[in-house]
């Protein structure tokens, strides 16, 4: 007779695919980093935690105030497809003298950014900042910063058959010969 | 071996030595050292100007294999030419596939790994990219 221990299989593939998963997250987070423009986005990037949540495995990647600027740019050259930018253009965290996608100063008071509760002295509310940082008048910072698309790109490579590959990889290798029990009939 | 200098070395000589490429970057009456500025070893981009095309060659992450004394190299070469000549870019990467794509190159059989068309580029630039993958030791004697 031939049985096939299906419990133990499942639960021994489920670790192996946790593996896989942790694997092409790393690899996923690295080919991020590196098409980071800043080393602040690099370093705004950081592996979260795994989740098993009704079967279905997840590897979370989490990406600060700094990840999501070099993402998606700054000022007039943000990328406007950016699918949270109304939400963010809404929020307290917007600049509210701020028409426009150009960087420009803040009002004078206490307020809420990107990077918490800040305060500010005023000094050129509603000013377009881009124009006098490229003109030399302020520093550089301020000048727009294009997007690079870093996390976008990195998963639309691993898309194009790297995340197959590996799960295939785990498929092929898996002792599923390890599972089965044979026993004589008498 | 891991021998990324060794890799790309002979990979960007492919390049400049290629007509094709040369031409198709409007590099045919350059010398070596232009020629060399445009076909880099580096993904730097933001610094081109001028109309001037770029051809980045560089490594990318490694991936694991199952082979613990192995590992999978990526190569990724882009290719950036301003908007006005973005046809060059599809031409340029073609001939590049057919350079490079199983053949042995600076010791290494490489194959292509795929390509992704429109990349992040410099304002007014188009920018296409390919990957190869290659397979190296990881012990270096």
């Amino acid at each position: 007779m031939i049985k096939f221990n299906s419990d133990a299989a499942i639960l021994h593939l489920h670790k192996r695919l946790t593996a896989a998963l942790l694997m092409l997250r790393e690899e996923l987070l690295t080919e991020a980093k590196q098409g980071m423009k800043t080393p602040e986005g690099a370093a705004d990037l950081g592996a979260g935690e795994v989740k098993n949540v009704a079967g279905i495995i997840s590897a979370i990647i989490i990406g600060g105030p700094w990840a999501i600027i070099d993402e998606y740019g700054t000022g007039s050259m943000m990328d406007t497809s950016n699918p949270f930018l109304g939400q963010y253009r809404n929020s307290p965290l917007w600049n509210p003298v701020r028409p426009d996608n150009k960087i420009r100063g803040r009002p004078a008071g206490s307020q809420q950014t990107m990077f918490g509760t800040k305060s500010f002295r005023g000094n050129a509310p509603g000013i377009d900042l881009e124009q006098l940082a490229s003109a030399g008048i302020i520093d550089e910072k301020y000048l727009p910063q294009p997007p690079s698309k870093a996390l976008r790109t990195a998963l639309q490579w691993m898309a194009m058959g790297r995340f197959q590959r590996v799960i295939s990889v785990v498929l092929e290798t898996f002792p599923w010969g390890s599972y089965l029990i044979v026993t004589p009939l008498r | 071996m891991i021998d990324p200098e060794a890799t790309l070395n002979a990979v960007q000589r492919l390049m400049i030595e290629d007509p094709e490429i040369i031409n198709h970057m409007n590099l045919t009456n350059a010398t070596i050292i232009e020629k060399a500025k445009s076909i880099i070893k580096r993904s730097q981009y933001n610094d081109i100007a001028n109309s001037n095309s770029r051809l980045c060659i560089y490594i990318r992450p490694s991936r694991r294999v199952r082979n613990q004394i192995c590992t999978e190299g990526v190569l990724q070469i882009d290719c950036h030419v301003p908007v006005s000549r973005d046809m060059y870019a599809y031409k340029i990467i073609k001939r590049v596939n057919k350079l490079l794509h199983n053949q042995v190159v600076g010791g290494r059989k490489i194959y292509y790994d795929g390509e992704l068309g429109d990349l992040p580029t410099a304002l007014n630039y188009f920018c296409v990219g390919i990957r190869f993958n290659f397979h190296a030791t990881v012990i270096n004697p």
